[in-house]
């Protein structure tokens, strides 16, 4: 075999695809054969070179974003399998039930995605970087998430029922970019998730988890999720005052 | 090692029931359980590969909205024609979906007349290289060398961009590179090493270039 009909082995060698027996015996002639050798050294020199991250692309969000709403059915999201569960329950313990019925039925979510919306929350609260769009206007906040997110959230003043705006930012919830909009009440931070969401109107659903006060709604196609650190009192009136200013 | 030019897609290989449905069919539309399984399967085993897909498009479209489209598209398909059971390997089986989106989109684009062939863009390349640097907007950009490999990259033709960026970009074994390309794995080999020396000698052309220029 002359050294040009080696050039594939070569290759084959750097990349790690050669069988022993080849490799073995190609490795005893590149002990002779000082062009072979220079041939390999360049070559790996050139593969080390494109080596490098910023050569391989990651896939933009609005990407992602897109290829979920296609992935997602278009008729109604599936709701906890409430059919399969048994309702011949005594009167007596309804209510000891009724935590974990309305953690079922929570408009919009299942308990992992809240499970999900606190731990987002937590997260954006430790950082520096709180929000990307820092701005107690409404008018500014809103418009940034124009073209960030697939639905624009609504973005009400609340400061008069004492919830000032802080700003905005982009989250990950429930495999999905969201828009979050964080309020402040009095020294406590407040998330609200905003995300598309196809489903009927349910009423607000104000539940304890992990330490943290969660409230959750759906309304006309959009589901939300506010998260604080506050009392579930704060965490109720939030959700009704957004409401009343949204209407 | 096996020279024997390999069939690509036989009884066991990933491409078995890649998605090829054609233009106008319905979406998928789960409705039960079973169907939701099959949408969650669908996320755990081919979403991770979104990166890989997007990279993939990127080189080959060279352009980041259009290899967006093509992902999109390549994703619909891969919906429609997925069964976790067939797919051995979900990675190379939507390599391969990306792949014949791109030659579909091409296709389209030429019979648009929108897109340059290749003779055209490798003799604009060869003038490019002998006069300025690679970027237009300046040559302290030109010294960045990701930048610079990744222009050399996308001037390759598209027969040896796709072999090396799946290669040496993504790491893909040349069994692998086989069965998305849909070439046998000789060809995969002797397009590789033209490759490689391609880009090896368009590198050495450009700092030839730079130095004769400082």
């Amino acid at each position: 075999m002359s050294c040009a009909d080696r050039i594939l082995l070569l290759h084959a060698l750097a990349d790690g695809e050669l069988d022993a027996a080849n490799a073995t015996a190609l490795e005893q002639h590149l002990a002779t054969c000082d062009a072979c050798a220079a041939e390999l050294r360049a070559l790996q020199e050139l593969r080390a070179s494109l080596r490098r991250p910023e050569l391989v692309d990651r896939a933009p969000a609005s990407l992602l974003a897109r290829i979920e709403q296609d992935l997602r059915p278009r008729k109604e999201p599936i709701r906890a399998p409430a059919a399969r569960r048994s309702w011949g329950i005594a009167a007596g313990a309804v209510a000891a039930l009724a935590a974990s019925v309305v953690l079922w039925l929570l408009p919009g979510g299942s308990d992992a995605l809240l499970r999900e919306a606190v731990d987002d929350h937590v997260r954006g609260t430790l950082g520096s970087r709180v929000v990307d769009v820092q701005s107690s206007d409404q008018h500014q906040v809103k418009p940034w998430f124009i073209g960030r997110v697939d639905v624009a959230p609504p973005v009400p003043e609340l400061s008069a029922a004492g919830f000032p705006l802080v700003g905005g930012r982009l989250d990950y919830l429930g495999r999905q970019i969201v828009a979050a909009t964080v309020y402040r009440r009095r020294d406590h931070l407040l998330t609200l998730f905003v995300r598309a969401d196809s489903g009927a109107d349910q009423p607000a659903v104000v539940s304890q988890r992990d330490g943290y006060a969660v409230a959750s709604w759906r309304e006309h196609g959009l589901g939300f999720i506010a998260v604080t650190d506050a009392s579930l009192d704060d965490a109720r009136q939030f959700q009704e005052a957004f409401r009343a200013a949204v209407k | 090692m096996n020279r024997r030019p390999q069939r690509a897609i036989d009884r066991g290989s990933p491409l078995r029931h890649a998605g090829g449905a054609g233009p106008g069919e319905e979406r998928m539309q789960p409705d039960s359980e079973h169907d939701q399984g099959q949408v969650e399967r669908f996320r755990a085993l081919v979403l991770p590969h979104l990166d890989s897909a997007y990279a993939f498009a990127r080189y080959l479209s060279r352009d980041p909205d259009h290899a967006a489209d093509i992902v999109q598209d390549a994703f619909l398909r891969a919906q429609r024609g997925f069964d976790h059971q067939l797919v051995a390997e979900p990675r190379v089986w939507l390599l391969a979906i990306v792949q014949n989106c791109w030659r579909d989109w091409l296709t389209a684009r030429r019979r648009q007349g929108a897109v340059a062939t290749e003779a055209e863009l490798e003799s604009v390349v060869v003038d490019l290289w002998g006069v300025a640097s690679v970027d237009p907007e300046g040559q302290a950009v030109a010294r960045d060398e990701a930048v610079l490999l990744r222009a050399l990259i996308e001037r390759l033709p598209a027969e040896f961009r796709a072999v090396l960026v799946l290669r040496d970009l993504r790491e893909l074994r040349y069994r692998e590179i086989a069965t998305v390309l849909e070439i046998p794995l000789g060809t995969v080999m002797s397009r590789l090493a033209r490759a490689r020396a391609l880009l090896r000698a368009a590198w050495q052309r450009q700092a030839e270039a730079d130095r004769m220029r400082s």
